[in-house]
């Protein structure tokens, strides 16, 4: 993989804890993560799939190594800096969607748009559009309390997407679905490299990493050759 | 801005319950502190009105039609004799404002012209501090050019000397001594006080002639009737009771106490109000840790969501107090309606307890706001 076409590099990148009692989250890894591209990370449960999902969209700092995204060293950032880059770069499609359950879906969408000096209008229309790119424009007012999961699921893609970030991190975003809603929501969030983004997601389903361009596996906080 | 106050007004909105919690306490406090402080002061208002006259030392009768011989002297001695009456005689202002020097040279003060009997000054309470008798100024001859002077006069004036002289528009007068009086009729301090007969030669009529009856407390109001209907029969002199309040520090520190007591339960209250704000938003922030986690992992500084959280308490303060403003002022409007009475409304006290009804509602919102910040971005994640 030539330089530029790499979006996250990761060098002997680690994570312990030390509270309350010593662990070693992850071992020294190295990993290269592609522009535009799809990676899955799979791997046993505690494996350490969703720490490394973590290092990579700057949720957690890591204890050792270096991390460079498009080029930038992640790892020492500050937590306001970590807050900007996450709001520039990264979007996240969680398990269980984390929708605002009182809000309406295009409200939900809205909450990724940090900038304050965007005016509402923008912001309603860019979430509208966002929530019609996953097909939901029809139920853009409704409240989230009454989505269905599938529906849910999308309105957390949308979300993610909604900046136009230059990675998606998806953490078991199908866990909670049923086989069809889920595979719908993957041809979604794979969907997600056609418009330049870089897709990782994490995964227990063997369905939903067999579509990733390329996987890495996790197994006690190492990649397994 | 807009958009952070949309986000916070979204918030309360989406969960009425909680807000309508977070609101209770500092809506009570703006409440309770408004509606003392508007009963107090209307009620204050009533008291002093109901017990003016009861509560006086003194009867003042005032002329309001020109007095060129003064008050019949047996009607005053009639005055006097009431059982419920002591000292009665004249003590009028009889120009607000003369210009008095110590010598045709110097510059003059501007001081009130008291006329007087020594009656009248007795019943003021007024003493001489130095020279001749006060029952003197009953018998000076006239034509006289003599006066006594108030004490704090004398200093200003520069005059430690009796038989010194003063130059009142220009004419010389003698200094027969100077007064004194602490007795709630201290504009006597200051002034230039001469006889009956040497101010009506020299100035005339007097602007405010009056006559003081010292009376037993209680008996004011009686005394005033009569001596109303005793110096003028005919109803010609146009005579008003112009009884002064008595005791005016006594009353203000009454009023002051008053108000005192409405605020202090109404900054109680606020103080539970500002817990309860506190404490709702802490259940809040407990409940919403999802919430604020994700908006953590969007992107959120610890500053902003900090900043919602205090924008919230904000929010829910202004309304609360507004409201309890409003109610307060209702309730104290249609307490005071009940009673017949009419409402004294401060103009200060509503935006007063509006923005300290916000401030405390912040104040109760920094620590719920600090943990709200504090929440991690990986909560998101692992919810």
């Amino acid at each position: 993989m030539s330089q530029s076409a790499v979006l996250a590099e990761l060098v002997d990148v680690e994570l312990e804890v030390h509270r309350p009692v010593y662990t070693r989250i992850l071992h020294p890894l190295t990993l290269r993560v592609g522009r535009s591209t799809s990676l899955a990370v799979v791997g046993p449960s505690g494996a350490g799939k969703t720490t490394l999902a973590a290092i990579l969209g700057a949720l957690q700092p890591p204890s050792g190594g270096t991390y460079h995204f498009a080029g930038a060293n992640i790892a020492d950032l500050s937590r306001k800096e970590s807050a900007r880059f996450r709001n520039l770069n990264i979007g996240f499609v969680f398990q269980n969607a984390n929708l605002i359950d009182e809000r309406s879906a295009w409200r939900n969408v809205a909450i990724a748009l940090t900038d304050p000096t965007l005016e509402r209008r923008a912001v309603e229309q860019r979430c509208r559009e966002a929530l019609a790119d996953v097909g939901l424009q029809a139920i853009a007012d409704r409240e989230a309390a009454l989505l269905s999961g599938g529906e849910r699921q999308r309105v957390a893609i949308a979300r993610a997407m909604v900046k136009n970030p230059l990675m998606v991190i998806a953490d078991e975003p199908t866990g909670a679905l049923d086989q069809t809603t889920g595979r719908d929501v993957l041809a979604l969030l794979y969907g997600v490299t056609a418009r330049g983004a870089t897709l990782v997601i994490v995964s227990h389903d063997p369905y939903a990493a067999s579509l990733a361009a390329s996987s890495v596996s996790l197994v006690d906080g190492r990649i397994a050759e | 801005m807009a958009n952070a106050t949309a986000d916070a007004y979204l918030s309360m909105t989406s969960r009425p319950v909680r807000t309508v919690a977070m609101i209770a306490g500092i809506l009570l406090a703006v409440a309770s502190t408004s509606a003392a402080v508007l009963i107090a002061d209307t009620q204050q208002a009533q008291i002093d009105l109901r017990f003016d006259a009861q509560r006086s030392g003194h009867v003042m009768i005032q002329a309001r039609a020109p007095q060129p011989q003064g008050f019949t002297p047996e009607a005053v001695r009639q005055i006097e004799g009431l059982s419920v009456a002591s000292e009665a005689g004249e003590l009028s202002i009889w120009r607000e404002s003369v210009p008095v020097a110590s010598s045709p040279f110097t510059s003059a003060q501007s001081v009130p012209l008291v006329v007087a009997s020594a009656s009248g000054l007795e019943a003021s309470g007024t003493s001489p501090v130095a020279g001749a008798r006060l029952d003197t100024i009953d018998l000076m001859p006239a034509p006289n050019a003599v006066v006594w002077i108030g004490a704090t006069l004398a200093r200003r004036l520069g005059i430690r000397d009796r038989l010194q002289s003063v130059w009142i528009h220009g004419r010389s007068f003698t200094v027969a001594g100077w007064l004194q009086n602490d007795s709630g009729f201290e504009y006597i301090n200051n002034s230039v006080v001469m006889s009956s007969a040497t101010g009506r030669q020299h100035y005339g009529n007097g602007d405010l002639v009056r006559l003081l009856v010292k009376v037993r407390p209680g008996s004011a109001s009686a005394v005033g009737e009569f001596a109303m209907s005793t110096l003028d029969p005919t109803g010609q002199q146009m005579l008003a009771d112009v009884t002064p309040p008595d005791g005016e520090v006594l009353r203000a520190n009454v009023a002051a106490d008053v108000r005192r007591v409405g605020i202090g339960l109404g900054m109680f209250v606020g103080l539970v109000g500002m817990v309860a704000v506190a404490n709702t938003l802490s259940m809040a922030v407990q409940q919403r840790t999802r919430e604020l986690g994700l908006r953590s992992a969007m992107g959120f500084s610890r500053a902003r969501i900090g900043s919602l959280i205090l924008l919230e308490s904000a929010m829910a303060g202004l309304v609360a107090a507004l409201m309890g403003a409003a109610l307060a002022h209702l309730g104290a409007y249609l307490w005071s309606a009940s009673q017949g009475w009419e409402i004294i409304i401060n103009p200060l006290l509503a935006p007063t307890v509006v923005a300290a009804g916000t401030f405390f509602s912040v104040l109760g919102g920094i620590v719920p706001a600090y943990r709200a910040a504090s929440v991690s971005p990986l909560t998101a994640m692992r919810s």
